[in-house]
């Protein structure tokens, strides 16, 4: 067994014995459920005022059908998705720092890139577990609540359209790992994701998202209407670039680890 | 031949202005049981995480088993460590923990897991998860996951501290077997000076980031300054009488809580027969006198309070 494959063993036993990949999922799955509701009240808007569902000033745009049904679903991952991956891997590094972990991990045979290659698989490889459950979830709801004529042509377009949203919100964990480690546990890492997500949305209004890499996947999802509006194309390659970056930066954090607390 | 386990030359490290460390040069030979001693600050855990490779020594250099020590350094198959408190996974349970610890050191004995439980008595424990664990037990713990590879170097930083009498003699005589049968050598920082006392084949005690003594076991009995202790009826009393005849009395409470007097004065200790004549003529007949050797805790607070001076 290499040392990737012993440090993977070793991340994927404290994931199962943790609450926060469940706390995760259940969290993501509040994005699909609420989908479902807006399409229940998109086929009687009348009969949900009437059930007190939504207020009487409001207003939902679309209609109740599949494409408004799973267009909703890249536009749940790419915000939602920031930040629940983000929990996920400020947890996965922050979690050495807050427990006092790190120190032991620093001495051991494992070759630091080992660990932190087992960290960002287990973080990748979930987020992608959570990213197929949201779309599950999603079309499972839209059958429940009575959406019709959905064709499988139409639903694998879909699925891709939400796959590299998908992508490009997961490869953008990388710098929060960084934040977790360079900060020394998770709550500098969920400032910063907060901050990306806060970033995105100001970037978009002010039509620079094409080149803010946290505006980028929301706009790929079409949040903000057609994205040929606001994304060119380097705008893929300055969410690879921002990735790469938070990689190498993770690494190289953890190589040259100097413990100053 | 003795072989140096742990080399330092000139090890220093600075945190901007405060130098932490300063040219440390230490070496440790295999099979010792080298004991750290300093007070807080003194630059003991800066120390030992330098010799882990935890910190990068501003300048000077660390040879730890025959290796220069680097950030990723490939040596710690042969190192077990202890630094400073102890932690481990909270939801992992003990055999958890440690079957983390046999992954990481690549370890193809399953078994190793279930031998170090034994040996550090946590089989009652060993399905309990790590945060219901007394800070004992999870000190036990840590313990268990320095000593599971059985290796040649153990780098221990306060190993007893949490531990209970009981669990400090237990200890004692774990690093003392590992040392003696298998000639582990032990580097540990401890601030349990009587434990360290009857353990350590050498001590060294660092000072402002300096090591201000060095020596062995036989040393210590050599270099520790007798003392005549001292009790009467009225030690307010005696300590007056005492200063006005030129000898220096000081108050200190012995380990049944009685208040005693201490005179360090060597001619008092050559003669206290002299002490015990002007007592009785001070009509302060001594209920207790005698001359002992100080132990390393004095011994310690005198050296650090010489060098502060």
């Amino acid at each position: 067994m290499n040392s990737i494959s012993r440090a993977l063993k070793v991340e994927i036993l404290k994931m199962r014995r943790s609450r926060v990949p469940s706390l995760c999922l259940l969290a993501i799955s509040l994005g699909p459920i609420v989908g479902s509701l807006f399409m229940i009240i998109l086929q009687d808007p009348e009969h949900a005022k009437e059930m007190g569902i939504i207020g009487t000033k409001a207003q939902l745009a679309g209609s109740a059908d599949w494409e408004t049904h799973l267009s909703l679903l890249p536009q749940i991952i790419s915000t939602g998705g920031t930040i629940v991956y983000s929990f996920l891997v400020a947890w996965i590094f922050g979690r050495e720092f807050s427990n006092r972990t790190v120190r032991y991990l620093l001495a051991v045979p494992t070759p630091r890139p080992a660990i932190v290659t087992a960290k960002l698989i287990v973080a990748t490889v979930w987020s992608i577990i959570l990213s197929l459950w949201v779309f599950f979830c999603g079309t499972m709801g839209g059958i429940l609540v009575g959406l019709e004529n959905l064709e499988i042509d139409f639903l694998l377009l879909s699925f891709k359209e939400y796959s590299i949203t998908s992508i490009l919100t997961i490869i953008l964990i990388t710098p929060v790992a960084f934040v977790a480690s360079y900060g020394r546990g998770y709550l500098p890492a969920l400032g910063f994701a907060i901050f990306t997500v806060f970033l995105g949305q100001i970037s978009g209004v002010l039509g620079w998202g094409g080149y803010v890499p946290w505006a980028i996947p929301a706009l790929y999802s079409g949040a903000a209407g057609p994205r040929a509006d606001f994304l060119f194309p380097g705008s893929f390659p300055i969410v690879i670039v921002t990735s790469l970056l938070g990689l190498i930066a993770t690494f190289w954090w953890w190589k040259t680890a100097d413990q100053r607390e | 031949m003795s072989e140096a386990v742990i080399t330092t030359e000139n090890f220093t490290r600075c945190f901007g202005d405060f130098t932490a460390v300063d040219k440390l040069n230490l070496v440790i030979e295999r099979g010792e049981i080298y004991a750290f001693l300093g007070l807080n600050g003194a630059g003991k855990s800066t120390t030992i995480r330098m010799l882990l490779g935890m910190i990068t020594p501003s300048s000077g250099k660390v040879n730890v088993l025959g290796h220069e020590v680097k950030a990723d350094s490939t040596i710690w198959q042969q190192v077990g460590h202890l630094v400073e408190s102890p932690t481990a996974y909270p939801e992992l349970t003990v055999r958890e923990n440690l079957e983390v610890v046999r992954l990481l050191h690549n370890l193809k004995d399953r078994n190793v897991v279930d031998r170090v439980i034994d040996q550090l008595n946590l089989g009652r424990y060993k399905s309990r998860k790590a945060h219901a664990l007394s800070s004992g037990n999870l000190q036990r713990l840590c313990l268990a996951r320095a000593l599971i590879s059985e290796p040649d170097l153990l780098i221990l930083d306060e190993p007893a501290s949490a531990l209970d009498p009981a669990g400090v003699v237990e200890v004692r005589e774990l690093l003392r077997t590992l040392a003696k049968e298998k000639g582990t050598t032990i580097f540990m920082s401890s601030h349990i000076l009587g434990e360290v006392d009857r353990l350590a084949s050498r001590i060294g005690i660092i000072h402002q980031g300096r090591l201000i003594e060095e020596m062995s076991a036989g040393d210590l009995e050599a270099r520790r300054q007798p003392e005549l202790h001292l009790h009467t009826n009225n030690l307010t009393k005696t300590i007056l009488v005492l200063s006005e005849r030129g000898f220096s009395a000081t108050t200190y409470t012995s380990a049944n809580n009685l208040e005693m007097l201490t005179i360090t004065d060597q001619k008092a200790v050559a003669h206290p027969e002299q002490i015990a004549k002007i007592l009785v003529e001070a009509g302060l007949p001594p209920t207790h006198l005698s001359v002992e050797q100080e132990d390393l805790e004095k011994h310690f607070l005198r050296i650090t309070r010489e060098a502060q001076q």
